[in-house]
């Protein structure tokens, strides 16, 4: 194999001839193509060595099964395995074809046959699903696994209709695939003259009884209207189906002839929902663009049409009059100025509240995070940014990585730290008011806290804001923006800390605004509070350097709603900072009111008596709550196993292999009976399993049919033309086995546990080696369905990173090829700011532990296991520096090529945003795995892969080598890289400007250059390490500490009503949890303590008929009342509403009733 | 059976037995007379905690017993648990409730329902155990079992009938396929046929069943009516206040004046108030969201019912009690707001009214029942209450919609031939007579609600059915 780097990369470094733009730096430019060609030359040695060891035939497959792909194009080609695909779609796209434009023209080529001769029912299905993996990259397993089968059906009138049907997985496709899949298959059934769907009245109403019976059941983003719903099954052409997914039933439109189940159709309803209903502007685009016609009715949905017919219906039978087109016309116009004028707070991420992941600020309220834009060398993609400071002062509840669900713009972001925006305000137990502004003060004040005034800055990028169609929110009156205007006033300088005579002094000589430091919150005051206070601190005395001033609760308050730090001693007020307070106030500096008369709203009071140009300090407050915790750790499987290898019920609950020689079958110790592959010799004739036979012959695959009886060579039965089985239940001696793998080892008999598993899930049912479990138990790692050793972490977006901060060595990122800092210069200090390269990642320290003892496992496989030179060679984390590992998240089946550049302390992974993506990621609180490279090539399988849906998901099928950022996530073309926000941006979003309006450099800007691999700048400086490592959701073990903490913290922070939260936790966690399990528990399953078997209803000898053991609940009294005691805690100590305390009393009514016996009761008391 | 479930079946006597006697139980019983044997123990014995030697003379007494006591034990037992109040007696599980949500009240639940319902099966066919079954290879075989797993095999029905020896496969091919389909899953049911290949292919398939009895006439009128739904926003007032009048012979023509001046008796099927977290947002729904004030409205508003006759009040899902089945009444202060005349009853009741014997019950299953039986429909209610009847069982589907919660005692098992049985739940209408009792599903008096409408549920609100006579009329109290 010779991997080079131009078939990596494709395309225009030829028509390269793109202006040179200041922050470009060519010295980066060529690091990158060193980079890009070392990481060919480690993947090309690692591949080299798996394959010889692959060649030894100790694997499923005499080969390595990750096949690299050098583009989309190719993953698309080796995901659905249709030759010359990926040379048709190289080509399309050189002639310059939009990525859908590409999908039709395939789709079409298909259809036509210029792949192959299929039949009409197979061509559908090949064009549908190539259109949606060319639409995902090829990354997601959606068109694989999200499309169950394509079927041709009839109308009433007998014209012909083609019926596409979606399964579960689709969901990963996104709206735009799934949309794309059913405009492609209206496409390309009129090339084959199917008429269009023409759907029955008992069906529309089916769909309209269905989605929203999944919606309750599972989970939809958007849950369509009746009218929507309506309009979209009988107008859409092609008919969508589904396979059943939920265990749910319909019970009114049941037994259509045309709808196969009665169950909910998981797939249908979520391209019908948040592909359709969902994405339908953007359809409306595609359809306009391809001219296909039949799609008009797209228009009603998005003007939201239907809603007036309905209106109609309504009223026929009252007094209704159509209003007039004028009418319509103002109304319509109002409406718009409405929207444009307030945004009004938004509660949705309050909705689905967990009990103890504490509520932070309540939607838009005063006290809660200050809107700050910008995006830090940590931040961006779905992230926000927060003090250091505020994650220890709200009690440890947010962690690096910690996903807050906000207000806006978008749904829920990763939380990074970032230090150079501002922290919390607080009131200490003294009453002292303080701004903490780092880590180490907060740890140091952290438990004087009394209240919390205000939580700081959050900062978010202008990108998440487009990426959201969000409208820019009024910016807080920051540094950033002000030096704007200072330097435009022809000043130059740097002003971050500086004092008050300095602040005025700017002030008065050059007429530019106060600082941000010591602009306080007007805006949150009433005029009325103003005058008071004004009137309150003219009676006040400076005494020495400070403002005293007698105590009073309600000046205090206003202090304290301003944000003006000050302190409490011997009763009296003390100011330290007093000047620009006092000329806000239209004091003179000997507390003398100045003679000016202010009217209008407070800014221009406050401006008019000072004199200064005083702006809105925090225009915008963002609601938010903890959403998920930060995760960091392995993989493991329940129970966890250290090799796939058959056990039946030999093994124990464990599943143990050293349970399971002991057992003794027929008087013959170690004899277990499995279901196990069943392969032959063709040397020796002898039955196996594995691919090599003991006699070292190599074994072919036979198949078993199980109603003849018989032994054949194919998946067909030559006597009953049914399906044969490539696998037989039959009997093994697992002693022997087990003793010859330690032999092969030369290992020592010393383990009390190596789990494997009950059975195969896979359709070949191949065992691994017992070697590869004896070594993994031997280095305690666990491996997961697919033969890998995975582990997991929330990802994190980086661009840039000091050395000292990841703990690596100059001298080591220089050997990695880093040999610059991010602005050119040489890099020679370990707190010089690089730039990272793309497919490096910063790993976790814990994560760097466990992939130690993952590389022993492999060199120990290397040498004992395959007779080969050791590869890694590793003792301690910093000896993984610069080593390969694959990332991989859930849903998708196509691994990234990254490298490992150092760790951090945190329950997160720090790696390029543009990694992430290619992995379909954004950064908004998501986790997904690393293994290390060698592990994925030597041990990875698609023998192994469960044989259901679902089962190909989550496995490296294909390894993208060079990410590109071209053929990623198109979400992080919208990541904004530029060193500051100019101005007019700043101006625009005091008019909630579209995001669109303003011009902020995007990757989108720079990916036709090459400096779409580097170059890439940001606003704001940081320390990526400092913060809380572990949220206090994960410290705190039980239910009850959790939520005792998080409604202290409810109670402590000004932004949330502790009795809402309180509310919410219990009708929307506590109440639901109780009943659904009270539910459960009448109807329950029963379960064998042994063998595992379920009984929908107990056998009446009140025994398992299986294996005699006892039978137990699948819900317990326990998991139903687990709940009850802190929730009527809850709804004692705050103001519950009686709706609710009288559900809670009735489920406690309920519960008695089902667990206390009256009888027994009546026994005792006799 | 192991200790624990049979010093359980003791307390429900309030009674205790000692270790010793337990032993000896356990040695000398077959299984399927456990239930009447304790029963026989208990009426035979009088010491709180019961001896060795009283059981040993107990077990002797009772198989010196003719057997066709066994059968009649089972339908003398209710009357140990019998409230009455004047001419009106009860049967319920209110204040008998033994559920303590362990495993051994699940195996003793089954355990009651194969018992009870086996015994009914046997007075028609009679049986061998199903461990046995090997010794009669092509042979005719008789055997009572609980249904499970009913399967459609294309040419045959095939469904697992179990009793508490072992399982066997019943094969049931050509016209008895169809009734095999409708099999609900947890039933007790005869089937005789042939034993072969250790499958029974079956020739017959024998419900419990009631016997053919004469129409019950009394000189006395009942009305029947269900799901009042008080306190919700689609409650009908102005036509329960039509109702109210009429039962206080204000309205309507000579005919039903005269027939409301008969009536001794109001029996209400549950879901009386709409209740509160039933479902997620009900409070959206409803007008009065306190649940006490909810009752107090029910209970001004059943005042309207003239106070010589007697409201029979059962409960049903929207209630503020219990939602598994069986349901006890609700709860007392609950109770205390509401005048002497009602009667407050559980989920099921049987309800002795003048010698009448009425078996009231919510009806929850029907959904499951419906659901399950294609050429049912909600339509037809009383069609899917005669397949209750015929099972001898309120709740033949476990696991389904229907809430159960383990009594050591079925209650759900219909062992006392009632003479109604009146049910509401699906808030339809319908009436009918299987074999001489009368089945009467009352429908509602709230109007369709916007989920029954997406559900495509279209009630009859406001039809009462009045029995008198041997007779049953409908009255429409709706535009």
């Amino acid at each position: 194999m010779q991997l080079k780097l131009t078939d990596f990369i494709t395309g225009d470094q030829k028509k390269e001839e793109s202006k040179p733009v200041r922050d470009e730096c060519p010295i980066l430019l060529n690091e990158i193509k060193e980079y890009h060609a070392t990481l060919l030359k480690e993947l090309e040695r690692a591949y080299e060595i798996a394959k010889k060891a692959r060649s030894k035939l100790l694997d499923p497959y005499p080969n390595v099964e990750i096949p690299i792909a050098k583009n989309m194009a190719e993953r698309v080609e080796k995901l659905m395995g249709i030759n010359g695909l990926a040379k048709r779609i190289v080509e399309l796209e050189e002639e310059g074809l939009s990525r859908e434009e590409i999908c039709f023209k395939i789709a079409e080529e298909i259809v036509e046959g210029k792949f192959g001769k299929f039949d009409r029912e197979t061509a559908l299905d090949k064009a549908v699903r190539v259109a949606v993996a060319i639409q995902t990259e090829g990354v997601v397993a959606a068109p694989i696994e999200g499309i169950a089968k394509i079927k041709i059906d009839k109308n009433d009138d007998g014209t012909e209709f083609l019926k596409i049907y979606y399964a579960g997985p689709i969901r990963s496709a996104g709206g735009t695939a799934q949309v794309v899949s059913v405009l492609v298959g209206d496409y390309v059934r009129r090339k084959l003259g199917l008429d269009r769907y023409k759907p029955t009245r008992e069906e529309i109403l089916r769909y309209c009884e269905e989605i929203p019976l999944y919606k309750k059941v599972a989970n939809l983003q958007y849950l369509p209207s009746d009218a929507e719903i309506r309009l979209i099954v009988e107008n859409c052409p092609v008919c969508i189906d589904g396979e059943p997914t939920e265990d749910v039933e319909v019970s009114g439109y049941r037994d259509l002839p045309r709808v196969e189940t009665n169950r909910v159709r998981g797939g249908m309803c979520l391209v019908i929902a948040e592909g359709i209903a969902l994405k339908a502007p953007k359809l409306k685009k595609m359809v306009d663009k391809l001219k296909i016609d039949g799609w008009d009715w797209l228009d009603k949905l998005i003007n939201k049409e239907f809603e007036q017919e309905e209106e109609v219906v309504k009223f026929t039978d009252a007094t209704y009059q159509p209003k007039s087109e004028e009418e319509e016309e103002v109304e319509s116009i109002e409406k718009e100025k409405e929207e444009n004028q307030e945004i009004k707070p938004k509660d949705k991420y309050l909705s689905d509240i967990v009990a103890g992941r504490p509520v932070f600020s309540h939607p838009s309220r005063k006290g809660g995070f200050r809107l700050r834009y910008g995006r830090a060398r940590n931040s961006g993609f779905a992230t926000v940014g927060i003090n250091p400071a505020t994650m220890v002062i709200a009690d440890g509840f947010i962690a690096i990585g910690t996903q807050l669900k906000v207000e806006r713009p978008g749904k829920a972001g990763g939380v990074v730290p970032v230090t150079t925006i501002e922290g919390p305000t607080v009131k200490l137990k003294n009453g002292d008011v303080v701004k903490i502004n780092d880590y180490k003060t907060a740890l140091a004040l952290k438990d004087e806290v009394e209240e919390i005034i205000d939580l700081g800055e959050i900062l978010i990028n202008y990108g998440d804001f487009l990426e959201n169609n969000h409208p820019l929110m009024p910016a807080s009156y920051c540094y950033e923006w002000w030096i704007q205007e200072v330097r435009r006033k022809g000043i130059n300088g740097d002003f971050r800390k500086i004092s008050e005579d300095e602040a005025l002094r700017l002030c008065d000589e050059y007429g530019v605004p106060l600082h941000p430091d010591y602009t306080y919150l007007w805006h949150d005051i009433s005029v009325e509070d103003y005058f008071y206070l004004r009137d309150f601190v003219s009676g006040g005395k400076i005494d020495g350097k400070m403002l005293v001033l007698d105590y009073d609760d309600r000046a205090k308050r206003i202090l304290e709603d301003l944000l003006v730090e000050h302190k409490v001693r011997n009763n009296k007020i003390v100011i330290e900072k007093w000047k620009v307070l006092v000329r806000c106030l239209g004091l003179t500096f000997d507390l003398r009111k100045v003679d000016i008369k202010a009217e209008g709203n407070i800014l221009d009071i406050v401006r008019k008596l000072s004199g200064l140009d005083v702006r809105a300090k925090a225009p915008t407050r963002i609601g938010a709550r903890m959403g998920r915790p930060e995760k960091a750790k392995e993989r493991r499987m329940s129970p966890p196993p250290h090799i796939l290898f058959p056990l039946g019920l030999a093994g124990g609950k464990q599943r143990n292999i050293k349970e399971a020689i002991n057992c003794t079958s027929n008087g013959v110790r170690g004899e277990i009976e499995v279901e196990i592959a069943l392969r032959r010799c063709k040397e020796c004739g002898k039955e196996g399993f594995w691919l090599k036979c003991k006699c070292g012959g190599v074994t072919e695959q036979i198949y078993y049919c199980p109603r003849c009886r018989i032994k054949c060579g194919s998946e067909v039965c030559p006597n009953c033309k049914g399906e044969a089985k490539p696998y037989l239940k039959r009997k093994i001696n697992i002693r022997e086995f087990y003793e010859e793998a330690l032999k092969n080892l030369n290992e020592w008999d010393s383990f009390d546990v190596i789990k494997g598993v009950i059975g195969m899930t896979s359709k070949w049912k191949i065992p691994e080696r017992l070697e590869k479990g004896i070594l993994r138990a031997k280095h305690g790692v666990f491996v997961f369905k697919d033969g890998t050793i995975r582990y997991d972490m929330t990802d994190l977006p980086l661009t840039h990173f000091k050395p000292k901060e990841i703990g690596v060595s100059v001298e080591r990122l220089k050997e990695l090829g880093y040999r610059h800092d991010y602005m050119g210069n040489e890099l020679k200090n370990d707190d010089q700011i690089v730039e990272l390269k793309p497919q490096d990642i910063v790993i976790s320290k814990s994560c760097a532990e466990y992939l130690v003892r993952v590389a022993k496992f492999i060199d120990d496989l290397l040498v004992k296991f395959y007779g080969l030179e050791p590869y890694y060679k590793v003792e301690k984390p910093e000896d993984l520096i610069g080593h390969l590992v694959i990332g991989l998240a859930p849903h998708t089946s196509a691994g990234v090529l990254g490298r490992i550049i150092g760790f951090v302390d945190m329950n997160a992974c720090y790696a390029h945003p543009y990694f992430h993506a290619a992995k379909r990621r954004n950064c908004d609180g998501d986790e997904d795995s690393v293994m290390l490279l060698l592990d994925g090539l030597l041990n990875f399988s698609r023998y192994f892969l469960p044989d259901k849906r679902g089962g190909q998901m989550d496995a490296p099928l294909v390894l993208t080598a060079i990410v590109d950022p071209r053929e990623v996530d198109k979400e992080v073309h919208n990541m904004d890289i530029v060193p500051e926000y100019p101005l007019e941006f700043y101006e625009a979003t005091l008019r909630y400007a579209d995001p669109k309006e303003v011009s902020i450099r995007r990757v989108e800007d720079v990916l036709p250059t090459d400096f779409r691999f580097c170059c890439l700048k940001f606003t704001h400086d940081t320390d990526i390490a400092l913060g809380v490592k572990e949220s206090a959701y994960k410290s705190l073990k039980t239910m009850q500490d959790k939520v005792k903490a998080q409604m202290s913290l409810a109670e402590k922070i000004r932004a949330v009503d502790e009795h809402d939260v309180a509310e919410r936790v219990l009708t929307s966690h506590f109440l639901p949890d109780i009943i659904g399990n009270l539910r459960a528990f009448s109807r329950q399953e029963f379960r064998c303590v042994n063998c595992n078997t379920k009984y929908r209803r107990p056998p009446l000898t009140g025994k398992c008929t299986k294996c005699g053991g006892k039978l137990t609940l699948t819900v317990h009294n326990s998991s139903i009342t687990k709940y009850l005691g802190v929730s009527k805690e809850l709804c004692e100590r705050y103001n519950v509403s009686e709706y609710t305390k009288q559900r809670l009393r009735l489920i406690e009514l309920e519960i008695k009733s089902l667990f206390e016996s009256d009888v027994r009761k009546q026994v005792t008391l006799f | 059976m192991d200790k624990k479930t049979i010093i359980k079946k003791f307390a429900v006597y309030g009674r205790n037995i000692h270790p010793l006697a337990v032993e000896v139980l356990i040695k000398n019983v077959d299984h399927h007379n456990l239930d009447s044997l304790i029963a026989h123990i208990c009426k035979t014995t009088s010491s709180f905690v019961i001896s060795r030697e009283e059981v040993e003379r107990a077990i002797k007494s009772f198989k010196t017993a003719p057997t066709t006591n066994d059968v009649k034990n089972v339908d003398d037992k209710p009357k140990q648990v019998v409230r009455s109040q004047e001419n009106v007696s009860v049967k319920d599980v209110t204040g008998r409730s033994t559920c303590e949500g362990g495993i051994e009240d699940f195996l003793a639940y089954f355990n009651s329902r194969f018992e009870k319902l086996s015994a009914l099966v046997r007075r028609r066919i009679g049986g061998v155990r199903i461990s046995s079954l090997p010794k009669f290879k092509n042979e005719q075989v008789e055997v009572v079992g609980m249904v499970k797993d009913v399967r459609d095999y294309g040419e045959f029905a095939v469904f697992d009938l179990e009793d508490k020896t072992g399982v066997v496969s019943v094969f049931a091919g050509e016209k008895l396929k169809e009734l095999a389909l409708e099999l609900l899953g947890d039933e007790v049911v005869g089937v005789i046929g042939v034993y072969r290949n250790g499958r029974i292919y079956a020739d017959r398939i024998i419900f419990p069943d009631i016997p053919m009895r004469e129409r019950a006439k009394k000189d006395f009128g009942i009305v029947f009516i269900s799901d009042t739904h008080f306190g919700s926003k689609e409650f009908l007032e102005k036509e329960w206040e039509v109702f109210t009048k009429w039962l206080s012979g204000e309205v309507g023509n000579e005919k039903v004046v005269d027939l409301a001046s008969k009536i001794k008796y109001v029996v209400i099927a549950g879901d009386i108030v709409d209740g509160v977290g039933v479902y997620p947002g009900l409070e959206n729904d409803l007008t009065i969201t306190d649940i006490y004030g909810q009752y107090q409205y029910a209970a001004e508003q059943l005042d309207k019912i003239p106070k010589d006759v007697k409201v029979i009040l059962s409960v049903g899902n929207h209630d503020a009690i219990r939602q598994a089945e069986p349901q006890p009444a609700l709860p007392k202060e609950i109770r205390d707001l509401f005048s002497n005349n009602v009667i407050h009853v559980g989920n099921p009741a049987h309800v002795d009214l003048d010698g009448l014997k009425v078996l009231i019950y919510h009806g929850r299953s029907l959904d499951d029942v419906i659901t399950k039986i294609p050429r049912l429909s909600y339509e037809k209610p009383h069609e899917a209450m005669i397949e209750l009847l015929k099972r001898r069982h309120l709740c033949p589907i476990y696991g389904g919609k229907t809430p159960i919660a383990p009594e050591r005692e079925d209650w759900l098992v219909i062992d006392e031939v009632p003479d109604v049985l009146h049910c509401g739940h699906v808030h339809t209408y319908g009436v009918g007579f299987y074999r001489g009792v009368l089945v009467v599903n009352s429908s509602t008096w709230q109007a369709q609600t916007e989920f029954q409408k997406k559900m495509n549920l279209n009630p009859m609100p406001c039809n009462v059915a009045v029995y008198y006579n041997g007779e049953v009329g409908r009255l429409r109290f709706c535009k």
